[in-house]
């Protein structure tokens, strides 16, 4: 159940979106790389590959875990808007490993006009179970 | 992985893509790919969202893009840009178009910024997605390993 339309026009700066909970694993891991088309292993699933790159002795998550995150959390609460012109912009700040806790945060930042609608842009980030921040950026939808 | 994409990628005689050989401007050409159910309930159990719109962010257009001409080598994304358009369809081919849009240093590690465009076998736009490749791999291990 998303924001009410009526309701989605009233957002102002400050007002959050309920925060989402993933836990890493190494297996959630491997299914997102199987998702894609290379097929080839990497820093992401295979512990020899992340070592050679330098990364360290077990793989990281791929930051587009993050965005996928953001993603369900805009479509929760915008549903089709975020389906046809949403955005989100995310520098990743630290790696995210297997048994890391994610917590995504979204709190409205601005509204900005955008031809002849308004883009709501909210602040995103993404804290491990640490309180260390892992991504921060953006992510908007046309009002 | 979807069979007409498999020949593409798997091919071992390209050249390896260095930073300073690098072209801003570049294009890397495009590839097409089919994606299928099974990739998108995959996708949706790997981020354990059993609604989501967006499977082909699992593909990474642009890293895949890049696959099209070079041997990428080590990178990790420091940065990543989506634009989403319209979810895609099941079943649908995708065409991808790439380009290098820009290359940089910044504290002494260098950056390629790959841009890639989306669109289905009906000429539905389906995203765009920029990422910003940090192409020091070791560096991550440093500060983090």
């Amino acid at each position: 159940m998303g924001i009410a339309e009526r309701d989605i026009k009233n957002i102002e700066p400050g007002y959050q979106l309920p925060p989402l909970t993933k836990h890493i694993t190494q297996e959630r891991m491997n299914a997102f790389e199987a998702s894609g088309i290379t097929g080839l292993s990497n820093i992401h699933t295979d512990p020899e590959v992340a070592r050679a790159a330098g990364i360290g002795s077990s793989p990281i998550a791929s930051g587009r875990m993050t965005t996928a995150y953001v993603s369900e959390v805009m479509t929760a609460a915008f549903g089709e808007r975020w389906a046809h012109g949403g955005t989100s912009d995310l520098t990743f700040l630290r790696p995210v490993r297997d048994g890391d806790t994610l917590t995504l945060h979204a709190m409205a930042k601005e509204k900005v006009s955008e031809g002849e609608g308004v883009r709501l842009v909210f602040e995103v980030w993404a804290e491990n179970q640490n309180g260390d921040k892992t991504a921060v950026g953006t992510a908007s939808v046309l009002i | 992985m979807a069979e007409d994409s498999r020949s593409i990628f798997g091919q071992s005689d390209k050249p390896r893509l260095t930073f300073e050989e690098a072209q801003i401007g570049a294009d890397l050409g495009s590839y097409e790919y089919t994606l299928t159910q099974e990739q998108a309930e995959r996708y949706r159990w790997s981020v354990e969202d059993h609604a989501a719109l967006f499977p082909t962010i699992a593909v990474k257009h642009d890293a895949s893009a890049l696959r099209v001409k070079y041997e990428p080598g080590s990178a990790v994304n420091a940065r990543q840009r989506m634009e989403f358009f319209n979810p895609p369809i099941p079943g649908k081919k995708i065409r991808v178009t790439g380009r290098i849009v820009d290359k940089y240093i910044r504290r002494e590690k260098p950056y390629l910024v790959i841009e890639a465009t989306a669109v289905d076998e009906d000429g539905r736009l389906i995203e765009r997605t920029t990422t910003y490749q940090m192409r020091k791999t070791e560096e991550v291990g440093k500060k983090w390993g």
